[in-house]
């Protein structure tokens, strides 16, 4: 799915735009240990975290992940937003708390009812 | 082969991530993708991040060809308390601070473990602490050299090509005149630089490093390793006592032998013998011997006790304090370069460290005029234990290992195979006749027993995938038929005057197009093809 | 719906089993955060707590922010001694193997929600 899809379901604002031949979003993974947000992020991954540092881009950078999700309204370092534009990855702040944010990308991706992944 | 160094700067959390990211431009270009580079960059970021939030400073160290990923990070900082602990995962000493960033997960080590082939941590309390991980680019590149250690000085070949036959693997060639080493198929023994009577092989120098007493920082901080052999090679006037004392005023700290971690090896192999029930165990004594294990018997691989050799296992012992060593052969040279990335570990050969005490000696000698002769006394006798097959010379070596492939050495427990006569006192690097050399050191008294011990090896000795003809089972049939066909047409006398040991190894050249233009000269002679 | 309803729904697998009288309590509120920070902060009283935290600290945080309950996801399981004072201080622990993002989803579509802003 096309990430400008998922940015409407979460009344997220564009801070950084990211690569322009951007692929699909595939697979959204959220959390807010580095560790494991380095693990999952990849081609097709949209990271959704509560935390907002430099760090992020880097992650994302290194394991080519095209787009990060901040939650809760949070105001990132513009130390984070250099490093992702250097890096061409997106960055999107979205209004709503991590389980409301996870609860809209999911049934925007996958939709209601009984087949759900 | 690439090699580069990135700094880590402690506790800053902006700039962190540099190294990783430079590191991942630096892959791209050599084509590093897809899932090998998600286990690189999980590595190097982790062992990053950990000299962030844990250490003062650090470096991350790699070097990469296109088969072999190495990286170090070494850090200056409090080092790791528990190492076992360390590598729990959810176990983490980070700081709150790093923890409100979402690191401090505890997953830093298992993570660098999972994502590599090989990986070792080690650290001193109070200095710091190293992570070494290597990561395999293609798969079967297991145990495979890109370079032999030796140095070829091609102006001294006088074209005698006793080089040829020496070799215990074939891997030697004349090619133009000019003596070559297949990589693929050498195993860092001594026989080409043992049987060149002219001097065309030795070992090769490392770059210009400073030893002790030219670098006032260093001094009396480095320790030196040498094969014993060392103190016996400046002939009757100048005793082994007189050589350590020099070695002394060159400004090293301690002066350790190398066999005393062989010696530790046997004793450890002859304890773990006891508890198998399949003989007869192979001692890793001799890395040239393991190299030739890995690569023309590979169905012994499973017989090699798992410890390291005893240069790996005393470049162990020495984690990261700045360590001398001697390299005594080709092998040895090769081990030891591929334990340092980080340039804290000297190598150097007999002749350099020789060059280096050899104005110091005679001075020394000119004063000390009153030296006693030492009375000679007989060395300790080898073990009297006849289940332990002791044995050296590669010929013998090879045979040896022949029968144990057929089944035949069952008798013996433990097979202590060397390369060398006794070991290293018969490298061709030293010129002493290696029985008076062994001699000289007995009667010396210099040797004290020390704490050592034989690390477990930490990764598996494999086979060798040079020998293959082809990575495609297919394909190396193939081959494998064409060189029977061309060896067949071949005169079959392995006269060598076509560069290559036998007329078999000319075919396998021709077939595996080592070299341009490779034809037989005996042949080419009659006119025929 | 009830936590019992709703752990039965999602198939969570419970690892305190002897707190069946916990699953009475009806949920209507959800917190994912893996920041034991943001938890103490942010997460609704009497929801659900989803993290891959399995560190002692959980339970503690938990307490103070009145959960209703915690959910380990991506197949992370605690250590017993977690699990001895989860069932000490009356929290019901449950584990999934999906990941946070699945299980948020899943909880969302049975009309769970965040925060309320």
């Amino acid at each position: 799915m096309k990430l400008e899809e998922l940015v409407k379901v979460i009344d997220a604002r564009m801070l950084q735009p990211g690569r322009k031949e951007m692929g699909e979003i595939a697979h959204v993974f959220a959390g807010d240990k580095m560790s494991t947000l380095l693990e999952k992020a990849g081609p097709e991954t949209l990271l959704v975290t509560s935390l907002a540092n430099t760090q992020l881009a880097c992650v994302a950078e290194l394991m080519d992940c095209p787009a990060l999700c901040l939650v809760d309204g949070v105001d990132p370092d513009p130390s984070l937003l250099e490093a992702a534009a250097r890096g061409s990855t997106a960055v999107l702040v979205c209004p709503f708390d991590m389980f409301e944010t996870c609860g809209r990308l999911h049934r925007r991706l996958y939709g209601e009812g009984p087949h759900r992944p | 082969m690439i090699t580069s160094s990135f700094p880590i700067a402690g506790g800053n959390f902006t700039a962190a991530g540099s190294a990783s990211r430079m590191l991942k431009e630096q892959l791209k270009r050599i084509g590093v993708e897809g899932q090998i580079m998600r286990r690189i960059m999980i590595a190097a970021y982790e062992a990053e991040m950990n000299v962030v939030i844990h250490a003062c400073k650090g470096n991350l160290w790699v070097r990469f060809d296109n088969k072999r990923f190495n990286m170090e990070v070494i850090d200056e900082g409090p080092g790791i308390a528990d190492i076992a602990l360390a590598l729990k995962p959810g176990y983490s000493t980070a700081s709150a601070e790093a923890r409100q960033l979402g690191f401090g997960a505890g997953m830093g080590l298992p993570n660098i473990k999972k994502a590599s082939d090989v990986f070792e941590v080690d650290s001193r309390a109070e200095k710091g602490t190293r992570v070494r991980s290597t990561i395999y680019l293609k798969t079967q590149t297991v145990g495979e050299p890109t370079d032999h250690c030796l140095s070829i000085t091609s102006e001294l070949c006088n074209g005698c090509f006793d080089c040829l036959k020496a070799c215990p693997t074939r891997a030697v060639r004349v090619w133009n005149q000019k003596p070559r080493i297949l990589a693929a198929l050498c195993i860092g023994c001594t026989a080409c630089i043992a049987a060149c009577r002219r001097g065309v092989f030795g070992i090769r120098e490392p770059d210009q490093k400073k030893m002790p007493q030219q670098s006032v920082a260093e001094a009396g901080q480095d320790t030196l390793v040498i094969p014993r052999a060392f103190l016996t090679q400046f002939g009757l006037k100048i005793p082994p006592r007189l050589v350590m004392a020099v070695l002394r005023i060159l400004g090293f700290k301690d002066i350790r032998f190398s066999e005393e971690w062989e010696e530790e090896l046997r004793r450890t192999v002859r304890r773990y013998a006891a508890e198998q029930d399949s003989y007869p165990v192979i001692s890793p004594i001799c890395p040239a011997v393991v190299n030739l294990i890995e690569s023309q018997f590979p169905s012994l691989i499973g017989q090699i006790a798992p410890f390291m050799t005893p240069i790996e296992s005393a470049v162990e012992a020495y984690g990261l304090q700045p360590v001398t060593f001697v390299a005594a052969c080709p092998s040895q040279y090769a081990l030891l370069t591929r334990a340092d990335l980080s340039g804290r570990l000297q190598i150097t050969s007999p002749a350099g460290l020789s060059a280096q005490i050899l104005p110091l000696i005679t001075a020394q000698t000119e004063t000390d005029r009153s030296e006693q002769k030492p009375i000679p006394r007989p060395p300790r006798t080898g073990n009297h234990d006849p289940t332990v097959l002791e044995a050296w010379g590669m010929e013998n070596v090879i045979d040896i290992l022949e029968k144990t492939e057929k089944g035949l050495s069952g008798d013996f427990r433990i097979l202590e195979l060397s390369c060398c006569v006794y070991g290293c006192y018969g490298t061709p690097l030293f010129k002493e006749n290696p029985f008076m050399a062994k001699n000289r050191w007995a009667a010396s008294l210099l040797g004290r027993r020390r704490q050592v011990s034989a690390a477990p090896t930490n990764s598996l000795y494999l086979a060798r995938t040079g020998m293959r003809l082809d990575q495609d089972m297919g394909k190396a049939i193939e081959k494998l038929a064409r060189i029977d066909e061309l060896t067949a047409g071949l005169p079959g006398r392995d006269c060598g005057a076509c560069g290559a040991p036998t007329c078999s190894s000319l075919a396998e050249d021709i077939v595996m197009d080592r070299n341009p233009g490779l034809e037989c000269v005996i042949l080419r002679g009659r006119g025929e093809s | 719906m009830n936590l019992e309803q709703v752990a039965a729904r999602l198939g969570l697998q419970t690892t305190t089993a002897d707190l069946a009288e916990q699953g009475h309590a009806e949920i209507t509120r959800a917190h994912a955060s893996d920041l034991l920070s943001d938890v103490l902060a942010n997460a609704p009283a009497g929801g659900v707590l989803l993290t891959i935290q399995v560190h002692l600290n959980v339970i503690a945080v938990a307490v103070h922010a009145m959960q209703a309950a915690v959910i380990f996801t991506s197949g992370m399981v605690p250590e017993e001694a977690v699990r001895d004072k989860a069932v000490e201080e009356k929290i019901p622990l449950f584990t999934t193997k999906d990941s946070t993002f699945d299980t948020a989803g899943k909880l969302y579509a049975l009309g769970i929600r965040g925060r309320y802003e």
